[in-house]
């Protein structure tokens, strides 16, 4: 057997299934030995859409995302879908083809240091010099991009080690070891719980990371605390539970915001006082004491301080702190906070209003959908309009806003949950990052719907160019976009165009019954604008809104 | 404020880029770095001697998560110290 060959066995015993990846002159052993293994390959054309749909793949099905590429050029081209994946502490292990040992640091053909390209967005990287070692190092990729905060983890694979005899037997998997929780932090964050007057929970994408959203709903209906969630913690709670006050942060709701700013106790789930949702760190929550739950002990004390910090996994911390609470009239300022600023959807005019359109797809779509989105106006659309009702089902790309994500996401979320449906929702700009893959799309005959909003502009950038910088537009036009109709026409895709709210309701029930793919083009008005917005450096109850009352 | 921090690293390639990394992204500065092999060759030890406006415990807890890293010990360089490193 050689490396490769021994590659795909270890991968294999992981549990492994597909890969999603693109060939070249460094990786070529490994391709041979696919052929042989029961892997499946997802052939993208382009390893970042590889690399995004190995992400989308590990988000949508809570199983480890693989992707490949050879050396070079391949493997610089999977360097944003890992950059990605860290930043969103997606599990995925990214396997690149190296140049020979004996090339390594001689400027060769396609060789470059991807293991030193990447130190600073993988969890680990290895690479590898002795084919023996192989077996051993896959099995250790495994458990570290899944144990603890998941993260990427990058091998890199010489190919003279691909061809080499490998006589290393598979690795044996070790027992986790569980930590003891703590029992004395624990007694204390009961206590202030039981004694808070404004307790509320800030909940993030460390929820549905730790599947520990049955946890977080017990939780909550024992002690009947509202929440406010990160764009990450969206579906950790539905949206339609009563106590779900919806996302903060820069385009939260104002019921959420609120909430926030007048707390006295923040119980801070699985998330990490980013600065998209803090808004001004030093006037966050300004009045509030902090219980901070999280596996990673690294983002305790980072941004803000708690009075208590729990690491461990949520699962057992949150029942170990459920403890009624004494807040009814809290309670009842929160619930009608939320009932007064909810979302209004009676926008003037006939044309098609983006945030209107989501929320009625997410009212008719089934519990079993999947919506992925790119990076711009129509993702924090997505974050508010749309109402998740279950954990994994938004894939959205957090941390490092990664326009060209929705597409391959999307790719991965079918692969990974074939009986879901997956709704790519896209705009204009990030569409054109990564379209190429609408050719996968046809390839495996993948039944994703796109819904495509068109405001002929990279709308959040013009939204803050006539915000922040007197209205002096800067490169956002897009006006000479493509005819997308077309363009999914001739990647086999249909296609549909609309621009009038009166074809709403029928495009919408045209791409639910739908069996194949289709891509819906959503003409939208250009000078449409996200609200609320909290303007960089500002607190959060310090909201901009729009001129038009249905924005509320 | 000055510090000191004490690691015992894995002799893994890498390793030593990694904690670097780590310390300079997090806004520190290195005065002085201090790298010997231990009686086990398997492991190095490393001794940083840090200048930052920011907290230390932080990055005590970013170069604790990196997978080679086996134990990082962080204490204040008192002047007696600073000629020892």
């Amino acid at each position: 057997m050689n490396g490769a060959q021994a590659l795909c066995k270890a991968l294999e015993a992981e549990g492994v299934e597909i890969i999603f990846g693109y060939p070249g002159g460094a990786i070529m052993p490994v391709y041979d030995a696919l052929l042989d293994s029961t892997l499946q390959h997802i052939l993208c054309r382009h390893e970042q859409g590889a690399a995004l749909a190995a992400d989308g793949y590990a988000r949508a099905s809570g199983r480890l995302g693989v992707c490949m590429a050879t050396s070079g050029p391949g493997a610089t081209n999977l360097i944003t879908g890992i950059a990605n994946a860290y930043m969103d502490s997606v599990p995925m292990l990214a396997i690149t083809g190296q140049v020979a040992n004996p090339l390594i640091g001689t400027d060769a053909f396609q060789e470059v240091d991807v293991f030193g390209m990447t130190l600073p967005i993988v969890k680990h990287s290895f690479l590898v010099r002795d084919v023996n070692e192989l077996p051993r190092i896959v099995h250790e990729a495994c458990q570290i991009a899944m144990s603890g905060r998941p993260g990427p983890v990058l091998i890199d694979i010489p190919k003279d080690v691909q061809n080499a005899i490998c006589t290393a037997e598979l690795a044996m998997p070790k027992a986790e070891r569980v930590g003891e929780l703590d029992r004395a932090g624990i007694h204390q964050a009961r206590a202030l719980i039981s004694s808070a007057q404004k307790p509320l929970l800030y909940v993030g994408g460390g929820v549905v990371l730790g599947n520990a959203s049955k946890a977080l709903r017990e939780f909550v209906d024992a002690t009947q605390i509202p929440l406010v969630s990160t764009l990450k913690g969206l579906g950790a709670v539905s949206f339609e539970h009563p106590l779900n006050l919806g996302m903060l942060g820069m385009h939260g709701t104002k019921a959420a915001n609120f909430a926030v700013q007048r707390s006295d106790l923040l119980i801070v789930v699985g998330a990490r006082f980013d600065d998209r949702a803090t808004g001004k760190l030093a006037a966050f929550a300004p009045h509030a004491r902090v219980i901070h739950l999280d596996i990673d002990e690294a983002e305790f004390d980072k941004l803000r301080h708690a009075q208590i910090s729990l690491r461990g996994d949520l699962k057992r911390l949150l029942p170990a702190l459920a403890v009624p609470s004494h807040c009814e009239p809290w309670r009842a300022q929160c619930l009608a906070d939320k009932a007064a600023f909810a979302f209004r959807y009676d926008a003037p005019g006939t044309g098609i209003y983006a945030p209107g359109l989501l929320a009625a797809l997410s009212r008719q779509a089934d519990e079993n959908t999947y919506v992925s989105c790119d990076v711009g106006q129509h993702q924090m659309w997505v974050a508010q309009h749309y109402g998740f009702r279950a954990p994994r089902q938004h894939l959205s790309s957090g941390g490092l806003g990664t326009m060209g994500y929705g597409l391959p996401a999307a790719i991965g979320a079918q692969l990974g949950c074939p009986d879901a449906r997956v709704i790519c929702v896209s705009g204009d700009g990030s569409f054109q990052m990564n379209l190429q893959e609408l050719a996968t799309i046809n390839r495996y005959k993948l039944p994703v719907k796109i819904v495509l909003f068109d405001n002929q502009a990279l709308g959040m950038v013009r939204q803050w160019q006539q915000l922040f910088f007197a209205g002096r537009y800067s490169e956002i036009d897009l006006s000479d976009n493509p005819d997308f109709v077309a363009l999914a026409k001739a990647f086999g895709i249909p296609a549909v165009r609309i621009d009038s709210r009166s074809h709403q309701d029928e495009a919408i029930r045209l791409l639910l019954e739908t069996e194949g793919p289709l891509l819906l083009h959503v003409v939208i008005d250009p000078k449409e604008n996200v609200w609320p917005l909290v303007a960089p450096g500002k607190a959060n109850d310090d909201m901009m809104e729009g001129e038009g009352a249905w924005t509320t | 404020m000055d510090n000191v921090m004490f690691l015992t690293v894995r002799n893994n390639e890498g390793a030593l880029e990694r904690l670097l990394r780590v310390t300079r992204h997090r806004g520190f500065a290195i005065d002085s770095l201090l790298v010997q092999n231990g009686r086990d060759p398997s492991l190095y030890e490393v001794t940083l001697r840090l200048s930052s406006e920011r907290d230390h415990d932080n990055l005590q807890k970013q170069l604790a998560k990196l997978v080679d890293v086996v134990a990082v010990q962080a204490m204040a360089a008192q002047p007696l110290l600073r000629s020892a490193v």
